[in-house]
């Protein structure tokens, strides 16, 4: 029987995880091994992929992959409270402190002066970057959805000028599953830092501990912080630090970063592990009595006849070990072994596969998670469902329910666009724009009352005024829209969002894993590149690339919203939410048409955890919205204000510096009208409307203020209906911004760089020319 | 041309002047992302 057999509810044993290479080694690395029981949960509305409960966590899997795990079913209490345990007090080991572990001022201290390098490392999810926070004082984006971090993030912690800490992307192992657990393995394999925090999720330890494990091989001074104790606690579970410091050899703080608890002693003890380079206490933790003693005999065997190479490598021996029986070409690279050895290795790896009876990377999960279930079975009670867990579990009966969840998503969806152009942040821009309004008038009469020079007067209310006065307008309704999908990232709903889209997405070749970049692409397309990194299949994660930038942006809504308001007032949801709809539509156009020629195959098989909802931070929004506002702000005061600056100056002088009457003989309407030929088909011909889109390509507000200067506010009578709706879709979907454009040349290379360009020119021409065409028809 | 049209053109000169170096400080310091994050990396330091 085979895992895509088992009922929703029933319980099994995982008796084999068939398939090969990384995806099989990232199940073996989630905990899916020979001996796990799994429950299905739930299947998604489109009946693929399906909801697991493995080893206390949600985990989400196609029901293609489910088909190679082979299973046999159990019946299990669904109960999974535990009593407090009476047990003999552990004396604390003090590892990670000075005076006990090893006497004050004995060990090999750093020479002072030294900047300590901290690498914070963790699963995905685990608050790493709350920690962060907490450690440097920083205001780093927090989310609730796995794969927030996607690059690491330097900082230094409070207080302590001689540290640097980084912030790694969350990983749930060290093999090389994804781009960006290779980000993480290879810094703390390369930059060598001085000391690794190693966060704990304290309410899954369990699986938590996987990653602890394979750190620890690492032999490099580290210290373990429990984080989410209070949550632990609160719902009845507890663990015995004393207890787990000694089975795990390097010291265990238990901290709640949300609630700032606990950091300024992990702060103690990093310091000191640090300083003082306090490895960890040197453990076997592959028990030669355990099941015959394969897997020990194998990987000390193995350790001694790399040990030259491991060392010549630069790698820790005991991890190149484990690394080389699980056959990770990345370290087999780095060791370049001879024949004679890698024929060994094999012959060894053999023996025990048969001794075992389990293949290699199964054994070696196998070994880990045994030692990890003894220190569990010692040290921690597990704390019965979390009212978190249980609060979870009703909310997803509506927003992952077979018949709600796309029902539901589409009613969010509205309601955050209905709320954010038509009810709050409309409102909040009529107030600002009202006040904008009179601020130009009493300066208008102000200079004119001064006798100021006239073309001074047309600089400051036609130039200026009018360009960063009308892009500044639109703060309130970028800030409420990021406030929105602040809201859905935080407390966990877009995790769901990819766990039910994927089905619809593999239909376009795409993961369900690609929603979370399209998603964030609403807001900015920058971050949404990048946050493809969290994609672990290079096929997916380029189509991803290339398709958001078909999400429209926030730093659009500005051109958005001044074309609607002069030509289609009183509708602006509608043609908001329609411009929204016709940039996902054609991304799915654009997306079948890559798959049916650059991008044949499959989207990669979708593993993801999903977390529990947690209700947003209030001042983790607060702190997005003013970032959001503060950037927005400053580019008003700086991009926009030159761009309208040289707008101005460009259409009120001809190539002589005289001042002309008629910006027609201006040098910028010669510049423009070498363009503008090819613009006409799209009705766009005019030399002021091809301006303004190129200066978009700088930023995309800029379109609005030099649309407020070319035209003089009289954009209504130089445009019709349907010209307007022609520049709405061609704003949707020309070319992003540069920034965006660099991030995608960062992710992809010069040469899609370029593509993205020009495709995109191509498909807002094409589909521009093709409303006007039709507006025309009207 | 009057003693505020002077200062005006002052007050807007100073204005540019200072968005650009806030433009130039900004991508030197990294504090707007480049999107190379990799090769440069400076807006994720702190």
């Amino acid at each position: 029987m085979n895992l895509k057999e088992l009922e929703i509810g029933k319980s099994a044993k995982v008796t084999g995880v068939g398939g090969d290479g990384a995806l099989r080694q990232h199940f073996l690395d989630m905990g899916i091994i020979p001996g796990t029981v799994v429950k299905v949960v739930k299947y998604a509305p489109m009946g693929d992929p399906m909801e697991l409960q493995v080893r206390g966590y949600e985990l989400t899997l196609r029901l293609a992959d489910a088909e190679s795990i082979t299973i046999e079913p159990v019946e299990i209490q669904d109960t999974v409270s535990e009593k407090k345990r009476h047990k003999p007090k552990t004396e604390h080991p003090g590892l990670g402190e000075g005076g006990k572990f090893h006497p004050k001022g004995s060990g090999h201290p750093l020479p002072d002066g030294t900047v300590m390098k901290f690498a914070l490392v963790g699963n995905q999810n685990c608050g790493k970057t709350t920690l962060f926070n907490r450690l440097t004082g920083s205001n780093q984006h927090v989310g609730n959805f796995p794969g927030v971090t996607v690059d690491r993030k330097d900082g230094q912690i409070t207080g302590h000028s001689d540290t640097l800490v980084t912030d790694l992307p969350g990983i749930y192992s060290m093999s090389p599953y994804s781009k960006e657990e290779i980000v993480s393995r290879n810094f703390v394999l390369d930059e060598k830092p001085h000391a690794i925090i190693n966060i704990v999720d304290a309410t899954n330890v369990e699986r938590n501990l996987y990653l602890t494990m394979q750190l620890l091989e690492m032999d490099i001074p580290m210290v373990v912080a429990l984080n989410l104790m209070d949550e632990l606690t609160a719902n009845g579970g507890s663990v015995d630090v004393n207890a787990m410091e000694k089975l795990l050899g390097v010291p265990v703080v238990p901290i709640s970063a949300a609630k700032n608890s606990g950091v300024d002693e992990l702060i103690d003890h990093a310091i000191h592990i640090a300083h003082y380079q306090e490895r960890p206490v040197e453990q076997d933790y592959c028990d030669a009595s355990e099941n015959g003693g394969a897997v020990h005999r194998c990987l000390h065997a193995i350790s001694h006849l790399i040990d030259d190479h491991a060392k010549a490598a630069g790698l820790p021996v005991r991890f190149a070990a484990s690394k080389v029986i699980e056959g990770d070409p990345l370290i087999l690279k780095q060791l370049s072994l001879e024949q004679n050895e890698t024929e060994m290795v094999e012959h060894i790896v053999l023996q025990m596969e048969k001794e075992r009876k389990l293949d290699r990377s199964a054994a070696i999960a196998d070994m880990r998670f045994s030692y990890i279930h003894r220190v569990c079975r010692d040290t921690v009670i597990r704390p019965h469902e979390s009212k978190e867990h249980i609060r979870s579990r009703h909310i997803d009966k509506v927003l992952t329910g077979k018949y709600t969840a796309i029902p539901a998503f589409i009613l969010i969806m509205a309601l955050v666009f209905f709320l954010t152009f038509n009810v709050i942040g409309a409102w909040m821009q009529n107030l600002l724009e009202s006040g904008i309004d009179r601020l130009t008038a009493a300066v208008d009469r102000g200079l004119t009352s001064a006798g100021v020079n006239d073309v001074i007067h047309g600089l400051i209310i036609d130039g200026i005024f009018a360009g960063v006065g009308s892009v500044l307008s639109f703060l309130p309704i970028i800030v409420t829209l990021f406030f929105f999908l602040s809201l859905l990232e935080d407390s966990g709903y877009i995790a769901r969002v990819a766990f039910f889209m994927d089905k619809l997405l593999r239909k376009i070749g795409l993961s369900g894993r690609s929603i979370v970049p399209l998603l964030i692409g609403f807001g900015c397309t920058v971050p949404a590149v990048m946050s493809t990194r969290t994609m672990p299949s290079e096929r997916d994660r380029k189509m991803t690339i290339l398709l958001t930038p078909f999400m429209s942006c926030t730093a659009k809504l500005p051109i958005y919203g001044f074309f609607v308001s002069v030509f289609f007032p009183g509708r602006g949801a509608l043609i908001m939410t329609g411009l929204y709809l016709l940039g996902i539509v054609t991304g799915i156009l654009a997306a079948l048409l890559y798959r049916s020629t650059k991008f044949r195959g499959d989207a990669v098989p979708f593993v993801m955890e999903l977390p529990n909802y947690r209700l947003p931070g209030a001042i983790n929004v607060a702190r997005l919205l003013w970032d959001k506002a503060k950037d927005f702000l400053q580019r008003a005061f700086s991009v926009i204000l030159i761009a309208t600056i040289v707008v101005w100056f460009l259409q009120s002088f001809d190539f002589r510096l005289n001042l002309v009457n008629d910006s027609k003989d201006s040098m910028l309407a010669a510049i423009a009208g070498i363009i503008a030929p090819l613009m006409r088909p799209a009705g766009l011909g005019d030399w002021r409307i091809v301006t303004s889109l190129i200066s978009g390509f700088m930023a995309k507000e800029s379109v609005v203020s030099t649309l407020e200067i070319l035209f003089d506010g009289g954009v209504g009578n130089a445009l019709t209906s349907s010209g307007a709706a022609s520049l709405l879709v061609f704003s949707l979907l020309y070319t992003p911004c540069v920034a965006a454009i660099a991030a995608i040349k960062r992710e992809l290379g010069k040469k899609w760089a370029v593509f993205v360009v020009v495709w995109q020119c191509f498909i807002a021409w094409a589909a521009a020319t093709l409303v006007n065409a039709i507006g025309g028809l009207l | 041309m009057n003693v505020i049209d002077i200062l005006l053109i002052i007050v807007i000169a100073a204005a540019v002047l200072f968005a650009v170096r806030h433009i130039v400080k900004d991508r030197k310091n990294g504090a707007v992302c480049c999107g190379d994050c990799s090769r440069c990396g400076k807006c994720n330091k702190i």
